[in-house]
């Protein structure tokens, strides 16, 4: 189930902390493709030949190494993610909202890029949605027993997406014509 | 596509001198080691030998001679880039840890029932390396995880861990040693940068 939190924000806020990682923070700029470390996680679930992005927490005890979208399904928890030098402005401000945040991630689709059909893994959580930059198409999607949902995401309202049910499923898909950027991070 | 879990808690809360930055398998590091394996490569027992007498070089092996180490078990082996395996795996590489450049980087081989005991790389260039900023290293596994194969580096034992495996050094000259006690050859593949 896709829930439209009570939350809001103001979209300039968001824009302009977009604009700030691409101007000051490009060392931890990651392109999947290009980037990743396991191209053989890629299966036919995944087209994101142009996906790029910031990893805003990570795993790694070297806070500057570009942490990637790694698919691999680990057993993790909030207790292993460390904030990076991105936890800043706005999307400390939104971060501070919600508890035992991991797995938070600035990502950017182009045209024809989608990721999922995915579970929650091994910890179940709800995974929250940012948007930052949308397209009128409704990109975000979610499955579970009593259907499917979608929702066409607005810039200044955030989204959460239930997956403590280890049968939902989510997806995003970029079906437009232009790019969509967005935060998403997991939360207990 | 993988097929298990390469998450490891053991690495990311109890090493104490490097740190463990995930793993690389942007190139098949397996096949690379096979393609190694009838390749003598360098001998560094005995450039160390002719060296025996040289700053840096001295202390190491006075401290060997004094424990009386069994010098029939010290045995490495070096490969380099562009002489014994392709220089795009070291651009590829350095171009994954966001390094500027690099000094110098090389595959070292360790066989059954050899090792090489505690020492820390003396290297002639230091100073000019110094002069680019600080020294970065980083030593990437290149075998699957197999009984026997250890490196030791400061305080950490890294053991068991899967291919592509990163460890970046806290301290580019750390003492450390690498000990085969496996039935197979053990890869390393390292890197040195700014």
């Amino acid at each position: 189930m896709i829930t439209t939190l009570e939350l809001t924000y103001n979209p300039q806020d968001a824009v302009a902390y977009l604009k700030q990682l691409q101007t000051d923070y490009e060392h931890y700029h990651w392109h999947y493709i290009k980037d990743h470390n396991d191209t053989r996680s890629l299966s036919d679930h995944f087209s994101l030949k142009t996906m790029h992005g910031y990893g805003l927490q990570t795993i790694y005890n070297d806070l500057a190494f570009p942490y990637h979208c790694d698919i691999d399904p680990h057993d993790e928890g909030p207790e292993y993610f460390k904030d990076t030098a991105l936890v800043f402005g706005f999307f400390k401000m939104i971060k501070d909202n919600f508890n035992n945040v991991f797995r938070s991630f600035v990502m950017t689709f182009e045209p024809g890029d989608y990721i999922g059909k995915w579970t929650a893994g091994v910890k179940p959580h709800i995974r929250v949605f940012v948007p930052l930059v949308t397209n009128g198409t409704n990109w975000l999607r979610a499955y579970d027993s009593n259907g499917h949902y979608s929702v066409v995401p607005e810039v200044g309202k955030i989204y959460t997406i239930d997956m403590l049910d280890k049968t939902s499923y989510a997806n995003i898909v970029n079906e437009g014509n232009e790019n969509i950027s967005f935060i998403m991070f997991s939360t207990l | 596509m993988i097929t298990t879990s390469v998450f490891d808690k053991r690495l990311l809360t109890s090493l104490k001198s490097t740190i463990y930055l995930g793993y690389y398998y942007r190139h098949n590091l397996i096949n690379l080691t096979q393609e190694l394996i009838n390749n003598p490569g360098t001998d560094v027992m005995a450039g160390l030998t002719a060296h025996q007498d040289d700053p840096g070089y001295a202390d190491i092996n006075k401290m060997w001679k004094d424990a009386k180490f069994n010098t029939n078990s010290m045995q490495w082996i070096n490969y380099y880039p562009g002489k014994d395996f392709k220089q795009d795996l070291v651009n590829d590489v350095a171009n994954y840890l966001r390094l500027t450049g690099v000094h110098r980087a090389w595959i070292s081989r360790i066989d059954p029932g050899y090792m090489a005991p505690w020492h820390w790389d003396v290297d002639d260039n230091e100073q000019t390396y110094l002069e680019k900023g600080k020294i970065k290293r980083y030593s990437i596994t290149m075998c699957s995880p197999t009984m026997g194969h250890i490196f030791i580096i400061g305080d950490d034992y890294i053991y068991n861990v899967p291919e592509g495996s990163i460890f970046k050094w806290k301290n580019y000259k750390e003492w450390h040693t690498g000990i085969n006690a496996g039935m197979t050859p053990k890869f390393t593949l390292h890197i040195l940068g700014y």
